[in-house]
């Protein structure tokens, strides 16, 4: 356990190097949520409805969704398929380290960052703008967000895995990966809330496992599903969690028989 | 100035080979431009199913002004974007002497080397679904109306490239700054919407006015709403902007180091 809490200490150490790249991405965060905010808070007045959301209810979604996007999307996993690219996949095969356990080490080093300046970015936004939050007091229903995290957190990891293990086939990584980028900011909720689809698209994609990992989190903190939804839905994650994982495995086992690297 | 063209054309045609020769990356990125325009339409639709106006824009001209936006992109994205995301890596590595050794601009070198020409598939769709629109909704638009977008966009695009040159023009100064273009990206997403959502937000409206020229006189020429004060807006800080985009990057070369000087 040891070296990957070191994998985790120099993942953080590597961050506070390049000090003013990472304040730059997040300069970027903050204005791609200031954005959407603005978007929402003049889309949705104060005393009206629109989606069925009050402008407190969207606000703090949208808010939600921001701080989440720090715990479950920051990764370093799209790392991986450079990796496997540039042949330093071979170093690894043969030290005594797990490869997906490294980079989930590392994933925890970056949300760790990521979580600490999320913190401080929307603690000023909350005192500089004064949203009309929706806090949460009921610790059955923040317990069970906190477990719907902790799943959505393994599952975008292997999202990012599988992303990674297209560099066993092609040189292009990029692009499924901004496909994949598209697909979170609509399907995942992180422009918006699932349920203002019209109802056979919202059900469809439910059927997905993308809005489990932002959109039923926040779901749940916002108290709007009943019980037998939220076991339902936590059900369901740790399902596409364990298919996703032997999906993993299967493409791992099937590039390393195709992986070549030279002069390693 | 035929000297320039003929550059140009080079550029275009290698990087049309460039484009054939990595057959998956064609699929890859058409599909990943597409898409995106695609979704960019889509929460225009949503936003607009229950809210007949929206900052003062009906829904009919939101979805002109999303048409416009993927024509716009498709255009920038595919001319520019891949020069200005390269332009940190060969400051980096010292690279940048290629260009500035050569008898050509620089500025103009480097931002015309790398084109992702599959971003024309965005404008052509884009321009598809444009006329598509403008026909349902009885819009009729003539050939003058057509020229003005043009010379809008065209505005519009100078405007953008200006702006995002003399922030990338800063990684002479932060070689390793290469996430600057991802902070570009997200100004760029300020274009998609009407000014109007900005003006009530005053301070943040004057730090990101330049941008909401970009795209909204252009569209607002097809929907015959705009103004003179809007067309002058738009030449004069396209035109200040291309002149101060110079005259930052001349004057970062003095600070330039190279990997060989």
């Amino acid at each position: 356990m040891r070296k990957y809490w070191l994998v985790i200490k120099d993942t953080w150490d590597e961050i506070l190097t390049y000090r003013l790249s990472f304040i730059v991405w997040r300069i970027r965060t903050v204005f791609q949520l200031l954005t959407v905010y603005f978007l929402w808070l003049v889309l949705i007045p104060q005393g009206s409805q629109l989606f069925g959301y009050t402008q407190s209810l969207m606000l703090t979604y949208i808010l939600g969704t921001a701080f989440l996007s720090s715990v479950i999307l920051a990764t370093r996993s799209y790392e991986m398929g450079e990796n496997i690219n540039n042949g330093d996949l071979s170093i690894f095969l043969i030290r005594p380290i797990n490869y997906f356990y490294y980079w989930f080490a590392r994933d925890i080093g970056d949300k760790a960052m990521n979580i600490s300046f999320a913190v401080i970015e929307l603690s000023i936004l909350v005192v500089i703008l004064k949203p009309p939050l929706f806090f949460q007091h009921d610790m059955m229903i923040l317990f069970l967000t906190a477990i719907s995290i902790t799943f959505s957190i393994i599952m975008h990891f292997l999202f990012g895995s599988l992303l990674g293990m297209i560099g066993f086939w092609s040189p292009d990584v990029w692009a499924p990966r901004f496909i994949f980028f598209i697909i979170i900011n609509f399907f995942a909720g992180m422009l918006f809330p699932i349920d203002i689809l019209p109802k056979a698209v919202a059900t469809f994609f439910q059927f997905t496992p993308f809005p489990y990992l932002l959109y039923f989190p926040i779901k749940i903190y916002l108290g709007q599903l009943n019980s037998s939804h939220i076991y339902v839905g936590i059900l369901t994650t740790i399902l596409w969690t364990i298919l996703l994982s032997v999906f993993l495995k299967m493409v791992w086992l099937r590039g390393l028989r195709f992986y070549t690297a030279q002069g390693h | 100035m035929t000297h320039y063209l003929t550059i140009y054309l080079i550029s275009l045609r290698l990087n049309f080979l460039r484009l054939l020769e990595y057959r998956a990356n064609f699929v890859n990125s058409t599909i990943s431009s597409v898409g995106w325009g695609v979704f960019s339409v889509i929460v225009i639709f949503l936003l607009t199913a229950k809210v007949p106006h929206f900052f003062g824009w009906t829904r009919n001209e939101l979805l002109v002004l999303s048409a416009c936006v993927n024509i716009f992109f498709g255009f920038f994205r595919g001319m520019f974007s891949g020069n200005f995301e390269t332009i940190s890596v060969v400051v980096k590595f010292g690279k940048l002497d290629g260009y500035l050794t050569k008898p050509v601009n620089s500025q103009f070198l480097i931002s015309t080397t790398y084109m992702t020409l599959t971003g024309l598939f965005r404008v052509v769709l884009g321009a598809l679904f444009l006329w598509y629109l403008l026909y349902i909704f009885n819009m009729p638009v003539n050939i003058f109306d057509v020229l003005l977008f043009m010379l809008l966009l065209g505005l519009g695009i100078i405007l953008l490239y200006s702006l995002w040159f003399i922030v990338i023009t800063l990684t002479i100064w932060y070689p390793n700054l290469s996430n600057i273009v991802g902070l570009m990206y997200a100004f760029d997403s300020t274009i998609r919407y009407p000014q109007e959502m900005y003006k009530q937000l005053q301070g943040v409206f004057f730090f990101i006015f330049p941008f909401t020229l970009v795209i909204i006189p252009a569209t607002k020429a097809l929907l015959h709403k705009v103004t003179i004060i809007e067309v002058l807006s738009l030449l004069l800080f396209s035109l200040v902007f291309l002149y101060l985009s110079n005259l930052f990057w001349r004057y970062a070369l003095r600070f330039y180091t190279s990997a060989s000087s």
